[in-house]
């Protein structure tokens, strides 16, 4: 979606089956990074980052939107299934090396850490221009499991039934939504002086 | 999906796997991120950008 300024929204819609719009979410965090050896990478050259998360009611669910580089802000996931959402949406572009690294610890994480189902829908293979995407589309349960995954290379479909019992089940063995408390933080820079002084040796 | 970078290929493969996916029961379909069009850069993205 073009926006004024000359960038664009990376936009997730959620379409009713008639093909009207019920909501859309615009990707809250981009991805702006110097590589080691590569060049710069500036999602927001690009892209300018949405600032409002969103929960929709979807068929018999609540749904909580994310996009992709999203997947490694917890508190993203977590404000979402505290504001209702049962299920989570992450369609992805994740590129090879990143998704062999992080891909599935990051989604059952998330999936585990809010008891919510986590819907991971991946581009796939070696795409016309080249780029290699990771693939591994799949469907978690709110305990971790991985209910439907795809490979790495063909394009396909993964189809699961969500229960949501599952997502009380979840939460009540493992409260930590409701477990959470507020905290102080405290710097404490005494350790670093006496490393300065050589103590402990090494 | 494996998108590529013109949305009219990239829209009838989702119609086909949208299709797939009601054929196996599903109420809800999720598609990857950038489905529409996968651009090399901005310009690419300017050319096809549109209400999709």
């Amino acid at each position: 979606m073009a926006l004024p300024d000359g960038r664009f929204a990376n936009r997730s819609v959620l379409f009713q089956p008639d093909g009207s719009i019920a909501s859309s979410y615009d990707k809250i965090h981009l991805f702006d990074a110097t590589l080691p050896g590569l060049r710069d990478y500036r999602e927001s050259a690009t892209y300018a980052g949405g600032d409002s998360a969103v929960v929709s009611d979807a068929p018999g669910f609540r749904l909580g939107f994310t996009i992709c580089y999203d997947v490694r802000f917890p508190a993203l996931h977590r404000a979402l299934a505290e504001a209702g959402a049962e299920v989570l949406a992450v369609p992805a572009a994740f590129t090879k090396p990143t998704g062999e690294a992080h891909w599935h610890v990051l989604l059952r994480a998330r999936a585990i850490e809010t008891g919510c189902f986590v819907l991971a829908a991946a581009q796939a293979g070696t795409h016309e221009n080249g780029r290699q995407t990771y693939g591994h589309s799949m469907i978690i349960d709110p305990w971790g499991r991985i209910l439907a995954e795809l490979d790495g290379a063909t394009p396909g479909v993964a189809v699961a039934d969500i229960d949501l019992a599952a997502v009380a089940e979840a939460r009540g063995k493992v409260p930590s939504l409701a477990n959470a408390r507020p905290f102080s933080l405290s710097v404490n820079q005494a350790g670093a002086s006496l490393l300065a002084k050589g103590f402990p040796s090494p | 999906m494996r998108s590529g970078t013109q949305p009219g290929p990239n829209l009838a493969e989702l119609d086909r796997l949208a299709g797939e996916a009601a054929a196996a029961g599903a109420a809800y379909a999720l598609s990857p991120e950038v489905t529409v069009v996968f651009a090399e850069n901005r310009d690419g993205l300017a050319a096809v950008a549109g209400p999709w």
